[in-house]
């Protein structure tokens, strides 16, 4: 691979790296100013009840479990976040493909929500383990999905489905709108079509059934 | 004072216009920025207290259309993303807009919207 490919995929990875922590930690910062705002609460009602108001015991109880709801928020958006930063540790991994499809539209669903789509997975009738690089599977999953979004491909909601088939595993990324720009890989970006390379995959559109279909070996 | 507050976070957006109602300030609110459009249409807003992302319509949007409603209306910003600084640079939005990076201290906003609406009142 040129130096030049192997720029445009760092810059990929950064650019995909640097979206996601920074929806993660959007929503993190979000259950932050739900806690901030129950503490301050919590204070003004103990100043309230200092100054002769009779406490509401269920109110401050309805406070304190808001604060431990979003605690467990948090933590399961931290925790995401470890999951994606060490996405790196090992260049090829065996995963479960929908497992790891699942993650990634658990990462990219508040930026698509953002962008007023919903993204959902329709599992696979059987397990499928697929052997390849999880960091740049991910971000190929998400320059699909950028893709798809910023053409305006699609209505408000995608769906991803995967199947084993002949020459490795097929991701379909629809229902797609019928559309004349939506045509080939080449309007692609082409940090994508550098990812394809590396994933040896590839993108070829069906307009009949309106999808997009990302096929990868089982085994890179 | 006609204040509107629109967070998608509908447990922030409660909270805080409960606090602020403590502190003598009554304040409109909705957890969705189509809802807000409804409102400012029901009803004419000084301030509006926006968070900048949110699904849908973000922030910097939903002003546009609550601006043609009442163009002397005032904005400040509610952002969990970086600093204030960065969003006085970096947006194209300049010049009235009063910014706060969440989580915010219900004193500054307090302050903010007095700002703002002294502003207001010099236009």
């Amino acid at each position: 691979m040129t130096d030049t490919k192997q720029e445009a995929i760092m810059d990929s990875g950064f650019q995909f790296f640097g979206e996601m922590t920074g929806s993660i930690s959007h929503e993190i910062k979000n259950c932050m100013a739900v806690i901030n705002e129950n503490a301050g609460l919590l204070q003004d009602l103990i100043l309230l009840s200092q100054k002769g108001t009779p406490p509401d015991l269920d109110r401050l109880n309805r406070v304190a479990e808001q604060i431990l709801l979003q605690i467990k928020r948090s933590d399961a958006f931290v925790k995401k976040l470890n999951r994606f930063s060490h996405s790196v540790d090992t260049p090829i991994n065996s995963i479960d493909l929908a497992e790891i499809l699942n993650f990634s539209l658990d990462l990219s669903k508040r930026i698509a929500a953002n962008r007023r789509f919903t993204l959902s997975l329709e599992p696979p009738p059987e397990t499928i383990i697929i052997s390849t690089h999880v960091f740049y599977f991910m971000n190929m999953i998400w320059r699909c999905l950028d893709f798809i979004m910023g053409k305006g491909a699609a209505d408000s909601q995608l769906t991803i489905k995967c199947k084993k088939d002949s020459d490795g595993v097929e991701i379909c990324f629809g229902p797609l709108k019928k559309s004349d720009e939506l045509v080939d890989v080449g309007s692609m970006p082409g940090s994508a079509r550098h990812l394809l390379e590396i994933l040896n995959g590839m993108i070829e559109f069906n307009d009949r059934q309106g999808e997009m279909i990302l096929t990868l070996p089982e085994k890179i | 004072m006609n204040i509107l507050l629109v967070d998608d976070e509908k447990e922030l957006v409660s909270t805080l216009a409960e606090r602020l109602s403590f502190r003598g300030v009554m304040v409109d609110w909705t957890a969705n920025a189509e809802e807000a459009v409804e409102m400012a249409e029901k009803k004419s807003y000084d301030i509006a207290v926006l968070d900048v992302k949110m699904p849908g319509i973000d922030g910097f949007k939903l002003k546009r259309f609550l601006q043609k409603k009442n163009p002397k209306m005032k904005f400040i910003f509610l952002t969990g993303h970086g600093s204030e600084d960065y969003y006085r640079l970096g947006s194209a939005e300049t010049g009235s807009e009063f910014y706060l990076v969440k989580p915010v201290q219900i004193e500054e906003l307090i302050e903010k919207m007095n700002k703002a609406f002294k502003e207001q009142g010099e236009i």
